[in-house]
């Protein structure tokens, strides 16, 4: 009996000091939970977090290993193949933030994957990166389909990928051997798996190239799970452009969105984090952060030579011709011209429901920030286009809700001289046409997309106004239009 | 014995061992009540069933809700159930719906900005308390009016007109998702996580208490 108790005492003295090393081992995993963060807030904007780490976070080693290992794949072994902007001494490209969540490390996405962009003013000048930019070069689609596509791949499995992941690491300890093998790995390729599966309608869309994006059918698919046959075609031809967000503060009270479809700022910056974080998961503080900062942020000054006497002229004909739906201020700036009277494509319009609207109404619901309640209460379905100032225009092309008209002087011709088919990506600026090269396909071993206006969601027509201005008036125009 | 001093107990008894175990039982009694208090709902208080609508509405007087659209009257056939479960499942069942749009495709009118459709009260979350939700008198009583195909569907007269919304679908939808084995919170939580930060507690209270209750209530008028 004595030798029965003996056994017994030290067995349960056993389990308990195994479970006291799990658990001291494991136990303190969440609480060395990270979010990116940056005191400059540009810095920040670039590589900080929004928020996902625990929702919509890639483990870093995966991630990190996926275009090596994939290189069949990709155009170049590394994530700049999809027009992610790589500055130097950076681990990541712009629009990828690091964090740590649940002992491992992960990547999440932020606001600067779709709002910096690149441009050229001379064919042998470095590109200049500015924050707040449509991100005109960045090809979602291309990240989004490579991911489809590895998910599916028989290649990604524990067993393979570790080898990976250990050369490109020096070797994982441990702890995150076992969670990268057991954990992340196949979580990883179940989310992506089902993520892909939601995106699917992608397959049956006009392709959206650099610079442009559907906004609101993957937030039906992925979110809402509205069930792919039944999305009209109509609305699956809504890919619009990068927008630029500088000077938000100006723009409060504006019917936001290509469509208006908002008039909250803060509203719209938490639907577009959306694309990234859920509501569950969002950081607030960054989010606010950026905000403040954007608040303010001006666009960059053109930095060609401007023939100011032209561009005198050229204010007289803005403030004729297209002051009252675009200065600052005016009667009809901000508000949505009726898609009756502008003309242009309806794919965007057409894509954002009322179905979806009435989804939107329950996000952030229950959920406060400073006292606040964040509950979506803005979304409006609208009959139209959104009227929007023109700050910084220079760096706005290609045109249109779209960007299916690659330059200003093109949109001030009529749709039927505008170009059919045109090219998308080019970072190097024509400062006569105001917009960038669109007319060279491949330069230097790069290849640019193809824009092809009788695509579904790609027409190029509407916009009418100022096309009946002489050769002059346009010139002048174009001019005064350089130094917003 | 329970309540009798261990010095008062008979010699035969081991007094530390008694101690102990009333220690223990005492231990449990505070736990399993703070475990019941805390997971288990109690009934939040009611809010009026819809708050005063704005100037776009006829249904209600400068006083608030009249009293012949109080829902209490509908207490047993308000399928209330816990508010995200309710919000999740178009998401999680939309083969059981009528058509794309979630319950927009039930015949619902929503009001644009509204969190849920006419016809639907929310009931808001306490200290202790997930929200919840119930079908109110609107429910059958309100009339679509659909001015163009770009508008959410804007109800004009809530008594007496021919609506959009059939209680039997709605009953049908609700029924068939507690009768998907799926419903469950293996299936339900995720979906709710997207939308609200649950911690530990809060999951159990679905899992345990808030999605077997979901079941009950809409199977409760099943045929």
């Amino acid at each position: 009996m004595k030798y029965i108790r003996k056994m017994f005492t030290f067995l349960g003295g056993a389990v308990t000091a195994v479970a006291l090393l799990v658990f001291l081992l494991i136990g303190p995993l969440p609480w060395n939970n990270t979010s990116a963060s940056f005191k400059n807030i540009d810095q920040h904007f670039r590589y900080g977090s929004i928020g996902g780490e625990s929702t919509n976070g890639i483990p870093y080693w995966i991630w990190r290993v996926l275009p090596t290992m994939f290189s069949d794949k990709l155009s170049a072994p590394n994530y700049t193949a999809f027009g992610f902007m790589q500055e130097e001494g950076q681990d990541l490209p712009i629009g990828f933030a690091k964090s740590r969540t649940n002992g491992i490390d992960v990547i999440t996405q932020n606001c600067a994957t779709c709002h910096v962009g690149k441009v050229r003013t001379r064919d042998t000048s470095k590109p200049q990166l500015i924050s707040g930019m449509p991100g005109h070069n960045v090809n979602l689609q291309a990240y989004i389909q490579f991911l489809r596509e590895v998910s599916s791949d028989p290649r990604f499995t524990s067993s393979q990928l570790l080898p990976y992941i250990d050369a490109a690491s020096g070797g994982l300890n441990p702890i995150e051997r076992l969670l990268y093998r057991f954990v992340a790995i196949p979580r990883t390729q179940e989310a992506l798996s089902i993520q892909g599966a939601a995106l699917s309608f992608m397959d049956h869309q006009t392709p959206y190239g650099p610079g442009r994006v559907d906004t609101f059918t993957p937030y039906k698919t992925l979110r809402f799970n509205e069930q792919v046959q039944f999305i009209k075609d109509e609305e699956l031809a809504g890919i619009a452009d990068f927008p630029p967000i500088w000077a938000q503060g100006s723009r409060e009270g504006l019917q936001l969105h290509w469509d208006g479809n908002n008039d909250s700022i803060d509203e719209r910056n938490k639907s577009a984090a959306l694309a990234l974080v859920q509501p569950s998961s969002i950081n607030f503080s960054s989010i606010h952060r950026v905000r403040d900062w954007l608040l303010d942020l001006p666009p960059p000054a053109y930095p060609f030579p401007v023939d100011v006497k032209l561009a005198s002229e050229g204010e007289a004909v803005y403030k004729k011709s297209c002051a009252e739906c675009h200065a600052f201020g005016a009667r009809k700036t901000g508000t949505v011209e009726p898609i009756s009277k502008i003309l242009t494509d309806e794919g965007r319009l057409n894509s954002y429901t009322t179905s979806l609207s009435s989804n939107q109404y329950s996000l952030f619901s229950e959920i406060n920030y400073r006292g606040e309640d964040q509950r979506f209460t803005h979304f409006r379905k609208t009959n139209g286009y959104a009227n929007l100032p023109l700050d910084g225009v220079w760096l706005r092309a290609p045109y249109l809700h779209n960007g299916s008209v690659p330059s200003m002087w093109d949109l001030l011709n009529k749709s039927t001289v505008r170009p059919a088919v045109f090219y998308r990506g080019n970072d190097l600026y024509d400062p006569e046409k105001l917009g960038f090269v669109s007319n060279v396909a491949e330069e230097d071993g790069q290849s640019y997309f193809k824009y092809d206006t009788s695509l579904p969601g790609n027409g190029n027509g509407g916009h009418d106004y100022g096309t009946d201005l002489s050769e002059g008036s346009k010139l002048a125009l174009i001019e005064f239009l350089k130094t917003f | 014995m329970l309540f009798m001093h261990p010095r008062e107990l008979s010699s035969s008894s081991s007094p530390s061992l008694v101690y102990r175990w009333r220690k223990l039982i005492r231990v449990i009694l505070v736990m399993s009540s703070l475990f019941f208090l805390l997971v288990f709902p109690h009934p939040g208080h009611a809010l009026s069933d819809r708050e005063p609508a704005s100037e776009h509405s006829v249904l209600f007087d400068s006083a608030g809700s009249p009293p012949i659209l109080d829902s209490s009257l509908l207490k047993g056939n308000s399928f209330e159930s816990s508010y995200w479960i309710w919000v999740v499942l178009p998401r999680l069942f939309p083969e059981y719906l009528t058509g794309p749009g979630g319950y927009l495709s039930l015949g619902f009118a929503w009001r644009a900005g509204d969190e849920v459709p006419i016809g639907i009260s929310k009931i808001q979350p306490t200290r202790f308390t997930q929200s919840s939700q119930r079908l109110d008198c609107l429910g059958c009583h309100q009339a679509t009016s659909l001015k163009t195909s770009n508008l959410i569907p804007t109800p004009h007269d809530p008594v007496n007109v021919q609506s959009a919304f059939t209680h039997q679908a709605y009953e049908s939808f609700l029924r068939r998702c507690a009768e998907d084995p799926r419903f469950d919170a293996e299936y339900l939580l995720p979906a709710i996580r997207y939308s609200l930060p649950l911690n530990w507690l809060a999951e159990q209270q679905y899992r345990y208490s808030l999605i077997p209750a979901a079941r009950k209530s809409f199977l409760k008028h099943a045929t």
